[in-house]
């Protein structure tokens, strides 16, 4: 039997609620939509390519949950996509206790929201 | 070509401090208010979108507060000129924190025209490093 990590379960947003993120660095500040969360991290679509150099760089991250109180924390750079140089993924550094419960309340919500769907279908 | 108001952002979640104010502000010839944000992630959002001149920047908010939104503002957007507001604007720490946090003034809450128009003052004979700084009061 296969038991996944709870601090590593990634989940994505739906298209109808997407999470916004104000990226922030040294001279930047951006709107960004994440791709997908778990309680130890989050992958960005960024609005413009982002140099390799960044790797390691730390971030100040607003994240803003669907129906769920913003919360400041910082990150930092991890990888990038392969496939697209776009995506970013970044390890949250000091996630507060207020920051944990938001991602806990919205990862639940969207495994509500898909064993809702599921039965919908199967009934 | 015509002259353009000093445009200012509100960044408080009390939303009958910020009526007062907003009409504290329009006291001020020439000076508007483009926008009212709730709290420190709206601020955000609303400084990138709306490039105001100055930012009056309320202190204790909920969620996203006014001290980590002047630390993201001056790291992300460091050209952002933001005076804060604050009951406690007279304590030295406060002052002293946000003047090393690149607030250009500390003003007591709640706002008065007569504290407000020198500092607006002070921003219109600075020159801008953006935009056209096209501005009369």
């Amino acid at each position: 039997m296969f038991f996944e990590r709870r601090d590593s379960l990634r989940v994505k947003p739906s298209m109808r609620e997407p999470i916004e993120v104000q990226f922030v660095a040294a001279k930047m500040l951006d709107l960004v939509h994440a791709v997908d969360v778990s309680e130890r991290g989050i992958a960005l679509r960024m609005n413009v390519r982002l140099d390799a150099k960044l790797i390691g760089t730390e971030v100040d991250l607003v994240i803003s949950l669907p129906g769920l109180p913003s919360f400041h924390t910082r990150g930092a750079i991890r990888r990038f996509s392969p496939t697209d140089g776009y995506v970013v993924g970044i390890k949250f550094v000091g996630l507060t206790a207020k920051g944990l419960e938001a991602i806990r309340s919205f990862i639940e919500h969207r495994a509500d929201a898909r064993s809702s769907a599921r039965i919908r279908l199967s009934g | 070509m015509g002259a353009k108001a000093f445009s200012i952002l509100l960044v408080d979640d009390d939303e009958l401090m910020a009526r007062e104010h907003v009409k504290v502000c329009g006291e001020l010839p020439g000076v508007r208010v483009i926008g009212v944000a709730k709290n420190g992630a709206e601020a955000l959002k609303l400084v990138k979108t709306m490039d105001p001149d100055l930012v009056l920047l309320d202190l204790v908010m909920p969620d996203v507060d006014g001290f980590v939104a002047l630390r993201l503002l001056m790291r992300g957007l460091p050209d952002t000129r933001i005076a804060v507001l604050s009951s406690r604007a007279e304590e030295p720490d406060i002052r002293e924190h946000c003047r090393q946090n690149g607030a250009v003034a500390t003003l007591m809450k709640p706002l008065s025209s007569s504290a407000l128009g020198p500092v607006v003052a002070a921003e219109l004979r600075r020159e801008r490093p953006r935009g056209d700084g096209n501005h009369v009061l």
